[in-house]
């Protein structure tokens, strides 16, 4: 990659279901290996946005770069590739389950013949071990917690040492110590990995621990970006209404 | 008026619901087909389905072939009674196994069992975002969920289909020759002078049809699903419901082109 290109650059994105229009003009570029937060509020446009990067949305108009190269134009080869780069951790892990644990782990890695079964294998108990589930290879993602759920969704997403990793609202559900666990797995993970992150949430503390930039898509636009300490520092009304929960402002959503 | 009116706008919504529909399932069939073109079949996943129509299916498809030629020879045998006729028992039930009760009552067997099941994995596969994961993986999900069902559906309900007969065979010598009295060798006769291979190859090719129509219904079903645990229930149903009815009106026009009736 060559050096000034955004990991991931966003312009002008529109996108409608119908008469509802969800993301509207927006505009982000995501450095390498940053994590950025993107906070808002329910039914914000959050996860239609986080579905655009893998292009399980397309978009009205608007462009997404990935390292310069169009994500748009993309045909079936280029995308796979890039896809096989990309670790998605969705909001309920999306585990198969008719597999294993282990099997879901494994699964990407014999999908795109990354390693021999065997060496799968070894890979799978190793990063059930990073995510804390050293037991969890043989079970039934059915028998496992919400929290396990998760951290075997992003041992899954990290299978194939990805560049980009996708958290679509990585707390959700989690009570809060369980919530900060996550939060140390996806930093421990992205000081080990060195991934570009985008994380989807409307917690605040995780967007302060975690992130290098936050955005804070308001309406479907992206109302303000910066630093959790710049964002903390606005004066802007609708920023400050977000971050102290002032129901006057949240209500204008 | 009104009544006629109300009628004809029930009419008018129908008509286009049952348009729109045939058209999602044209959509969808295209995809499967380029799907298949580009990725081609996953055989492993097309013998693990194969395995899992087939051989799961296969009881339920004895049970009732079984029965239905137990008691279609035994009312065979009252009509034909009636004018003497008993001897044409053993070919009458033959041709109606292999030409319609076999292939039509085995699609309707495999339909309330594996299409179901297809279309509810499918669409609880799609409401957790299971499908979407594949995506995101880049593994394309019609390839690896879709193509293998429709295929190994296609090619596995001509021999659950020939097994319904061939059961329904059994049970029909069987009533025939303890409980009417017929002979043997006078049914075999009989089946030998008028069933011909055009009769078993006919069957064999509307199983084949009716296996392709049940699963490409019951997938589309499922993997177009939405609106949670209710939506699921909702798609299974109309999977199951429209597979049937597809089948017994292909049935009609297969028999008047492949019978030539």
């Amino acid at each position: 990659m060559s050096d000034g290109v955004p990991a991931i650059r966003i312009r002008n994105l529109q996108k409608s279901f119908g008469e509802n229009r969800v993301l509207e003009n927006v505009n982000i570029d995501v450095e390498p290996g940053e994590i950025l937060i993107v906070v808002g509020l329910s039914g914000s446009g959050k996860s239609v946005l986080l579905k655009h990067l893998i292009r399980l949305i397309e978009p009205d108009s608007g462009s997404i770069e990935i390292e310069g190269a169009d994500l748009l134009a993309m045909d079936e080869q280029p995308l796979n590739q890039y896809l096989q780069n990309v670790g998605m951790v969705f909001q309920h892990a999306a585990l198969f389950d008719s597999m294993s644990t282990g099997q879901n782990i494994m699964f990407p890695i014999l999908e795109h013949n990354y390693m021999p079964p065997d060496q799968a294998e070894a890979r799978a108990r190793e990063l059930l071990r990073r995510v804390r589930m050293p037991d969890a290879f043989d079970r039934n993602p059915a028998d496992l917690s919400g929290g396990m759920k998760k951290r075997a969704g992003l041992a899954r997403g990290l299978a194939l040492g990805p560049k980009f990793v996708y958290f679509d609202e990585p707390m959700a559900g989690l009570d809060m110590v369980t919530g900060v666990v996550i939060q140390d797995l996806i930093l421990e993970t992205h000081r080990e990995f060195g991934y570009t992150g985008v994380v989807i949430t409307h917690h605040w503390d995780m967007a302060q621990r975690l992130g290098d930039r936050v955005a804070l898509l308001w309406n479907g636009r992206i109302h303000a970006t910066g630093t959790p300490a710049e964002l903390e520092s606005s004066t802007d009304r609708i920023v400050q209404g977000f971050l102290n929960r002032d129901p006057s402002v949240l209500a204008e959503a | 008026m009104n009544v006629a009116v109300g009628t004809l706008d029930r009419l008018g919504s129908w008509l286009i619901e049952a348009t729109d529909a045939v058209g999602q399932m044209l959509r969808f069939q295209t995809q499967v087909w380029r799907a298949a073109t580009r990725h081609g079949i996953r055989w492993g996943e097309t013998m693990e389905q194969a395995l899992e129509i087939g051989v799961r299916s296969s009881m339920v498809i004895i049970l009732t072939g079984l029965f239905t030629g137990l008691v279609f020879s035994l009312q065979i045998a009252y009509a034909f009674g009636l004018f003497q006729a008993e001897a044409l028992i053993g070919s009458t039930v033959v041709l109606s196994l292999t030409r319609e009760l076999g292939p039509v009552l085995a699609g309707l067997m495999v339909t309330g069992r594996a299409g179901s099941a297809m279309a509810t994995e499918l669409g609880t596969m799609r409401i957790t975002e299971q499908i979407d994961a594949l995506h995101a993986m880049g593994v394309p999900p019609m390839a690896y969920l879709v193509i293998p069902r429709v295929l190994a559906t296609t090619v596995m309900l001509p021999l659950l289909a020939a097994l319904f007969s061939f059961v329904g065979f059994v049970g029909a010598h069987a009533v025939t020759t303890t409980v009417i009295g017929v002979s043997s060798s006078t049914f075999f006769n009989q089946i030998l002078n008028n069933v011909d291979l055009l009769d078993i190859w006919g069957g064999l090719i509307k199983a084949m049809v009716f296996g392709y129509l049940i699963a490409l219904i019951s997938t589309q079903r499922g993997f177009t699903a939405r609106g949670g645990a209710k939506g699921v229930g909702l798609r299974t149903t109309q999977a199951v419901v429209v597979a049937n009815v597809s089948i017994l009106i292909a049935d009609y026009f297969l028999t008047v082109v492949i019978f030539n009736v």
